[in-house]
Formats: C-alpha cells, structure tokens, sequence
C-alpha cells in the first residue's frame, strides 16, 4: 500500500516540478514585460518632466515588480544593482541581459535626450525579446509539462 | 549647525564633509560658500575671506559630490548646467564650470566637472524691517532698486520682502526666481505668492504682468537690455518693482547702460545700497531718484 501512495507521489512530484518549470518561463516573460513598461515610463518622465531618479522610482508601480520585491528595493538600492540581481534570478538572454544592466548603470549620468534615446534601443531590443519568447512559451509550457508527466510515469514504472 | 549647511554636507564625499566639518568647528563663523577643485584644496569662503581646507580633492571624491548634488540625475539639471550652475535643496545654488560642447555659439553639453562652488543661503526673515519705512509710501511700497556687492544679502532682503508683503501686508506678490534662489519652503508655504522658477527674466515679467495681475513684483539681478525692457513694460502696467542689481555704489550702478535707461524713465523711486565691513556689519544707503 505504501508502495503505491510513493509512486504516486513520486508522480505528482514530477509532474508538479513540470507545471513549476512552465510557471518560472511565464514569470521570465512577465519581468521582461514589467521592465519595457518600467522603461517606457522612465522615458515618459523624463521627456515631459526631467524628473529625478527618485521621484521616478516612487511615482512607477508594476504589480509583477512589486510582488517580488524589485520596486522595493529600487527604491533603496538603485536600479544598477536590483536589475542586476533580479535579471539574473528571471533568466534574461545574455545579449538583453548585458543591455539592460548597460542601461540600469547609465542611468541619470547623462542629457535627457540620451537618456531618452536609450530608452528607445531599449525598449525596441525588450519587445522583440517578448515577443520571441511569447512566441515559444506554449510550445514550451506543453513540452515541459510533457516531460514532467513522462518523468513521473517513467519512475512509477521503474519503481513497479 | 544650520539645517541646509548639514544637508548639503551630507551630499559631499565624506572626506570633503570632514574636512570642511573639522574646519568649519574652528572657524567658528558662518562659511558662505565651499569650493571644490579638482587636484586643489578645498576653500571656504567666510566673510570674504578664502579659508583653505587640509583636503586636497581628487577626481573622484569631486565627482562623487558632483553626482549626489544633482541626486544622481544628471538630466534633471542639464539645462541649468548649461548655463553654469544647479539648484540643489531649498535655494542652495551650485556653481559648476568644466569643459562645454557649444553648436553655433550655444552650450549643447557640458562634461568633465573640474570645479563647484556651493552657496549656502541663510534665509534670514525680519531683516527688511531696516530699510521698510524708507521704502513704503502710505499704503505701497515705492519703486526700488537694492544693490550691492555679490554676497551682500540683495537675494534675503527681497526675499524678506516678498514675505512680508504677501503675509503681512497681504498683496498678491509675483517673484521672478529666474535662479530658485529667492524662493525656499516658508516663502512658497505663505500664501498669495506666484513664483516664475527658472523663467527668463524677461519673457517672467512679461507673464506676470499679463496672467497674474500681481500686486508688487519682485525681480533679482536686473541688467540685461531685455531685462529693461521688460521692466519698462511692467511700468507702463503700473505694477510696484522691487529689484535688485549687483554694484559696488550708486556710481557704479549708473554706470550701467541698462540701468541708467531705467533711471532715465523713471522706473525706480529709491535706490537701496547694502553694505558690509570688514566686521560683516551691515549698513544701508538710501538715494531717492531725484537725488542722482
């Protein structure tokens, strides 16, 4: 009877770390959505407003952003080192990553028309990113899940 | 220590906040301004006094101030940049001079910051009751033109006097802050005050006067050709001025193409000059306009 209560679990188990591996893909596109927002918005109040860093960073709010702490510590601790953290937690692309720490490190260090151009290469490099990744994500959410369900079958098979 | 010294030394590369803090405890007076070069000391300036500090600063502690002073957003501030300096705070005005990129004889970008002079303002409030019974007549304040040296305290008389017409007296006041330097947080707290920050001078009055409909208008240093002009204008309006110019004298003032234009049409009643010595006592100088 234990025996088969633990493949059972053993299988739940696998296709559960299957469903979780296709929520952390979505929770990858939604930081990227979060972040061409967050960008489109720092450009807004820069053009229309020359506004400080500081004011920026309280006036903007995401919910995905703020669940998981980055507008909090923005906040406190700057955009270079939470973006670095937090692109690095939600796997980013090494060529978007490397753009968006670029962009967070440079941020505030120059004229508002370069800053605002920034922005633009930006959030034209995120979109097509988001887009990319929109794209394969229910490929992806099948396959994995698949696997996950395939994973479990398999070790329940193994351990009967 | 005065509120806005503290905070602005709490922007400073903390060895420059050390150095200035450890000199300013055996001055023991009020510093009017802190000066920081690179690969130079830093200078206090005291009474009109260069007080040299035991710090030399390098490029990254000038740069480090440099970016704090301007809450590490360098776009906010660009444009006064440009023109030579930042406002940082409750009227604390930064000189900054470096290396500029001009087009077609315009400033289009300046970098490399070399060297910044932080003016600490001690806003001082009751100080025009020395000079407003020479200035009011019956109910209005006469038209007046206050000079002095720079540093003299033309910026806290007016600001002084902005205060006391629109709380005291009542009277809907425009000040043309073309530098955010008159206005700090108790005078835009007061009340029946309209204030142009960062206007041209000129392109403010002429505002003012047609938006406004204020009763006196303030204005700080007046000298540009456009300036006068426009000053001509809010005359014409029948709007009471107070202004302030820099000059060392009454002489020196009329020597000034722009300012004898005004004096010639009238546009000033009184002329106040501020003087201080050597002691930093102050003295007041008054000459009605038909007296010159």
């Amino acid at each position: 009877m234990l025996k088969y209560f633990g493949i059972l679990l053993i299988f739940s188990g696998c296709s559960f770390a299957g469903f979780l591996l296709a929520l952390k893909k979505k929770k990858d596109i939604c930081y990227i959505e979060a972040m061409i927002e967050f960008i489109k918005y720092i450009k807004f109040k820069v053009i229309y407003f020359r506004s400080e860093l500081c004011e920026i960073y309280d006036g903007f709010d995401n919910k995905f952003l703020g669940n998981c702490g980055y507008l909090q510590r923005l906040r406190k601790e700057g955009m270079e080192k939470v973006t670095k953290e937090y692109s690095g937690r939600f796997f980013v692309r090494e060529h978007e990553y490397e753009a968006l720490i670029s962009f967070a490190m440079s941020i505030g260090k120059s004229a508002w028309e370069n800053q605002v151009e920034m922005c633009d290469k930006l959030i034209i490099l995120l979109e097509k990113y988001y887009t990319e990744l929109n794209e394969k994500y229910p490929n992806e959410k099948k396959l994995l899940s698949s696997l996950g369900i395939i994973a479990g079958l398999l070790f329940a098979v193994i351990l009967l | 220590m005065d509120n806005i010294l503290i905070s602005v030394l709490g922007r400073l590369d903390v060895r420059i906040k050390n150095s200035v803090t450890q000199a300013l405890s055996q001055i023991n007076k009020k510093v009017n301004e802190i000066r920081i070069r690179e690969n130079s000391r830093v200078y206090l300036t005291v009474d009109n006094e260069n007080i040299p500090c035991d710090l030399t600063v390098d490029r990254d502690m000038l740069q480090k101030s440099f970016e704090a002073l301007c809450s590490g957003t360098l776009h906010t501030h660009m444009e006064t940049i440009k023109n030579g300096y930042l406002v940082f705070g409750d009227g604390v005005r930064v000189g900054v001079s470096g290396h500029a990129l001009t087009e077609e004889g315009k400033i289009t970008n300046v970098y490399d910051i070399t060297s910044i002079n932080i003016r600490i303002p001690y806003p001082i409030y009751g100080i025009c009751d020395k000079i407003y019974s020479r200035i009011k007549s019956n109910d209005y304040f006469l038209n007046t033109l206050i000079y002095s040296l720079p540093g003299g305290g033309k910026t806290t008389m007016i600001r002084d006097l902005a205060f006391t017409l629109a709380n005291q007296g009542n009277k809907r006041v425009a000040i043309i802050d073309t530098r955010c330097e008159i206005a700090d947080s108790k005078l835009r707290a007061c009340g029946n005050i309209d204030i142009y920050s960062a206007y041209p001078k000129a392109r403010a009055m002429e505002y003012a006067i047609r938006t406004m409909n204020p009763q006196y208008l303030i204005c700080d240093e007046i000298g540009a050709l456009d300036e006068a002009q426009s000053l001509l204008s809010v005359q014409s309006a029948g709007v009471p001025i107070i202004a302030t110019a820099h000059a060392k004298n009454i002489v020196e003032l009329m020597r000034r193409k722009n300012i004898s234009l005004l004096h010639e049409n009238g546009v000033f009643d009184i002329y106040v000059g501020i003087r201080r010595n050597a002691e930093g006592k102050t003295t007041f100088l008054f000459c009605n306009s038909q007296e010159i």
